[in-house]
């Protein structure tokens, strides 16, 4: 009987990994199946016609791969690059992408039930990229959904240019 | 390149166009529904505040009436919280008529009655005394006389629906009586201490009374109801008779809620979180022991045009709505002050700004109406999901 509570119990209310990273002072997490590796800043190739909110391109292995101007795409203002800035290699749609963070701090554990729904006030779309909120070590988590965070016009975009 | 922002003359310019909207000598049917319909919307199931008190870390001050329904798990905070209001009824479905410190029987069987229903003269004696309280209660926070809460952490949140908080045993709280009415036939039972639904919702063994409200659940909520919603005079319930409101300052503007509609007072310290992708009024999501506040730039939803963007350096408070999970940013609270309710300059014309239920010439400020802007928020929210 305990058993099978206790099954329950984790069926009901996974718990999930989150990476956590800063961008203009807020702390956000993804979720760790998604992030393939993080890269420290190297120099992004722009490209010639791209989306504002591509900062470029940098090779990977013998790969390329678009990096994501994250603080663009959320509407936050600019920040500059340090030597914590980070390049987080995400698999986000069934692609693959970089986005570009102020740095990386940890891997938390979550259970479903902690996580909270976000407000969503106004009508801008970026708010659409927020899966929820959590409070973890004395501060607030904003849980990032990737799978939104481009339209698949905007991906056929990025791979077109 | 903007005018300067002036407060001694843009206020006052801003607050004599307050006063030159002409009020109507009674709400209209349409209006006094929708009131009515925006106070119901607003107020959400209560939890027994006299719980969470005890629940609350040692720097805390537990409110009144606070009540944000998604709230599960407390954890210790480094923010301030302050506390201004009363305990309040009791209300799980364990005890349905239970009363705890604070309020006295008449307060408690006013929340449990709906407005056609109570006794005028019973329903304004209790909302004078809950009045009183919370009065009292203020006092004590603008007096910075802090009573101390021990600090205890509760289960965390398993599902989306409020549950009761336990808490230890109440010592001998409070009640509040008067003289000319008999409580003798109303039963004063104080909630015994029971291990949470919220361990039993965790494993599965869900009490199906907390899945649909009880009769008590509703109850205290048509009883807040009674107490926000509107009369056919155009005037709120609390405001038939002689009324506290707490009085706060933003950007030069003073604002007045009434006591009864209030919920707490935190401090805005870097525990304010702002969210992108919204709308430039929401501030961020304050975190507090009683989980997060949406936190409202007051200064640019009041009056957008006389905004200045000093007003995020210069918030130190958030006023939190009793019954939501949105606060107040303001710049800084004031001693509340008594009305009557030929003080104000009733409106029903909401067309300008549905918010404003009135202006206090003698006061020199705006009487927020709680469960319009209630409304105003969340549907603010449920329209853009």
């Amino acid at each position: 009987m305990a058993a099978n509570l206790a099954n329950n119990k984790s069926g009901q209310d996974p718990v999930l990994q989150w990476v956590t990273f800063k961008l203009a002072g807020e702390t956000y997490g993804v979720n760790v199946m998604q992030v393939q590796e993080v890269l420290r800043y190297t120099e992004i190739a722009p490209v010639p016609g791209a989306p504002s909110y591509v900062l470029g391109i940098i090779n990977l292995r013998g790969n390329v791969v678009t990096v994501i101007d994250t603080r663009e795409r959320f509407g936050l203002p600019p920040g500059e690059v340090t030597d914590n800035t980070r390049v987080v290699i995400i698999e986000a749609d069934k692609h693959v992408i970089g986005i570009l963070v102020d740095s990386v701090a940890e891997v938390v554990y979550l259970r479903q039930s902690e996580i909270e729904t976000a407000p969503n006030v106004g009508n801008e779309e970026s708010a659409k990229f927020i899966q929820g909120v959590c409070h973890k070590n004395n501060e607030l988590l904003i849980l990032i959904e990737l799978d939104k965070l481009l339209t698949d016009d905007e991906w056929a975009e990025i791979e077109g240019a | 390149m903007d005018k300067p922002f002036n407060p001694d003359h843009e206020i006052l310019d801003y607050f004599d166009s307050l006063f030159a909207e002409q009020p109507a000598k009674q709400i209209d049917s349409g209006e006094q529904l929708a009131a009515q319909t925006s106070a119901g919307g607003a107020v959400a199931p209560e939890e027994p505040i006299a719980d969470l008190s005890a629940a609350l870390p040692s720097n805390t001050i537990v409110p009144a009436r606070l009540t944000v329904p998604t709230v599960q798990s407390v954890s210790p905070s480094n923010t301030l919280s302050h506390a201004m209001i009363q305990a309040r009824s009791a209300s799980s479905s364990t005890a349905p008529s239970s009363i705890t410190r604070g309020e006295s029987s008449a307060v408690a069987a006013l929340r449990r009655q709906s407005v056609t229903h109570i006794q005028p003269h019973d329903r304004q004696a209790a909302l004078a005394e809950l009045e009183a309280v919370k009065r009292e209660q203020l006092q004590a926070l603008l007096s910075q006389n802090l009573p101390k809460v021990v600090a205890k952490r509760s289960a965390p949140k398993t599902t989306e629906r409020p549950k009761p908080i336990t808490a230890p045993p109440i010592e001998a709280s409070p009640i509040v009586t008067s003289p000319e009415r008999d409580i003798a036939s109303v039963p004063v039972v104080i909630n015994p201490v029971e291990d949470s639904a919220a361990d039993t919702a965790v494993d599965g063994h869900i009490n199906n009374d907390l899945n649909s409200p009880t009769e008590d659940e509703t109850a205290v909520k048509s009883g807040v109801n009674a107490i926000l919603a509107w009369e056919p005079n155009g005037r709120p319930v609390w405001a038939q008779q002689r009324f506290d409101v707490l009085l706060f300052d933003v950007s030069g503007l003073t604002l007045a809620v009434p006591l009864v509609a209030l919920g707490q007072i935190q401090q805005i310290n870097e525990s304010l979180t702002p969210i992108f992708g919204q709308s430039e009024w929401f501030m961020g999501l304050l975190k507090t022991a009683n989980g997060p506040i949406k936190t409202l730039n007051t200064a640019l939803f009041v009056m957008p045009e006389k905004y200045d963007q000093t007003f995020l350096d210069t918030a130190k408070y958030v006023v939190t709505i009793d019954g939501l999970p949105w606060g107040l940013a303001v710049n800084s609270v004031n001693q509340p002050v008594t009305l009557e309710p030929s003080d104000v300059v009733w409106r029903s014309q909401r067309t300008k700004r549905p918010w404003l239920a009135g202006t206090v010439k003698s006061a020199m400020c705006a009487l927020v109406d709680i469960p319009q802007m209630a409304a105003i928020l969340s549907s603010s929210e449920k329209k853009s999901r």
